[in-house]
């Protein structure tokens, strides 16, 4: 019983000389345990905590060999060349929307500008709109009219003027002639 | 620069588990390599430890399926926590004291869920562990026994200081670092641990009741 339990042989040199063969008998005991584990320990302690490690980083204080570099150089051209098109796909596809939402925008108040602007700027369409507004009220005012005791007078007062240009034309007068003389 | 696996082949070359790795430059260096996510280097810490953290725990909760499973949650946590800068291993060149420090921790909570299920230790797996670790030194398998008898009459506290400078070789003034005890207080309570051992092996050997003062103590 004379093997020591460790390398810590200043902590071996204070345990009393009388307790030395206890403490190795115990490290004989305790290493008989390390020995007789489970068959396969490691691996199942490693399969259950590599998941656990950090993933791993590239050490920059080693430097690459060339092969590594090139390859690297090569992914890295890829991948910028690959966002780029990338991007100039979405650039373009951002535009075209952007354009449709504008003219689709602005196209309607084009159209009612250009309206608004044209009678702005020629009266007589508008004057057209009120001119046939006041023929439809005349044409309907004439059309309630027809059946009514005022298209009796109108014709009574007709007729009546008929009577007397043909009276006035039997004198050898016309109505001119009469407005001329003051009659 | 030497490889993790270098650090590995010379655990088993020497005898594994028999002299405690040191924090060493290589186990600095290897430390760093797993932190970083090398695998290999990872594999090569639970090589140096992996039976150790097992045996401390199996020493303690005496059944290997549930050691073997202590084992593991605590090399999960050593992992997360390597490159964990919060809270993490920051303490540079006390990798040991660390790693059985959680150990120790996972072990105390693992017992204290066991005594709540008041689960009483199995003579019958003590004996069939003292057979197998003494297989190979037939002349040794008595005294293992009684020392191993003598190991439950210990209290926790005990049992603790004997278990970390024989499992996780550590020194005194880390156990005592890690206890948060006096040097000078750590070290009469081992040596007292030890008389209790030494006296507790003798009475076996000539069936002699314990005295009233080792009853008390």
């Amino acid at each position: 019983m004379t093997t020591r339990p460790n390398d810590n042989t200043n902590d071996h040199a204070a345990i009393p000389a009388d307790l030395h063969d206890v403490e190795a008998a115990l490290a004989r005991a305790m290493r008989a345990d390390r020995v007789n584990a489970p068959v396969g320990l490691e691996d199942r302690l490693f399969a259950a905590s590599r998941s656990a490690l950090p993933a791993p980083q590239l050490r920059l204080s080693e430097p690459l060999t060339p092969a590594q570099a090139d390859m690297g150089r090569r992914i890295a051209r890829h991948a910028f060349n690959s966002t780029l098109s990338r991007l100039r796909m979405a650039a373009a596809i951002a535009l075209l929307v952007m354009g449709g939402l504008l003219a689709l925008a602005i196209l309607p108040n084009l159209q009612g500008t250009t309206s608004s602007t044209n009678h702005a700027h020629n009266p007589s369409s508008t004057i057209h709109l009120a001119d046939s507004d006041v023929a439809d009220s005349v044409l309907s005012a004439l059309a309630l009219s027809e059946n009514s005791s005022f298209s009796t007078e109108l014709e009574s007062i007709r007729t009546a003027a008929e009577a007397l240009d043909q009276s006035i034309q039997s004198d050898g007068l016309s109505i001119l002639d009469l407005s001329e003389t003051g009659v | 620069m030497r490889q993790p696996t270098d650090l590995h082949a010379e655990e088993h070359v020497t005898e594994p588990g028999d002299q405690p790795p040191c924090q060493s430059a290589e186990l600095s260096r290897t430390l760093e390599a797993a932190a970083r996510g090398d695998q290999a280097a990872w594999r090569a810490v639970i090589d140096l430890y992996g039976k150790r953290v097992f045996a401390l725990a199996k020493s303690r909760v005496r059944r290997a399926d549930l050691a073997e499973e202590i084992a593991q949650s605590v090399f999960v946590t050593v992992a997360t926590k390597l490159n964990d800068a919060t809270g993490g291993y920051t303490e540079q060149g006390r990798f040991e004291a660390w790693l059985f420090r959680i150990a120790i921790n996972r072990v105390r909570d693992e017992l204290r869920r066991l005594k709540r299920h008041a689960t009483p230790t199995d003579p019958e797996v003590i004996g069939q562990t003292t057979q197998a670790a003494a297989a190979n030194d037939a002349a040794d398998t008595d005294t293992i026994d009684r020392l191993r008898s003598a190991m439950l009459s210990l209290s926790d506290p005990d049992r603790e200081v004997i278990e970390l400078r024989h499992h996780g070789g550590l020194s005194f003034a880390q156990i005592a670092d890690m206890l948060q005890e006096p040097l000078g207080t750590l070290l009469a309570r081992h040596h007292r641990a030890l008389r209790k051992l030494k006296s507790h092996i003798e009475r076996s050997a000539t069936n002699q009741p314990r005295t009233t003062e080792e009853i008390d103590s």
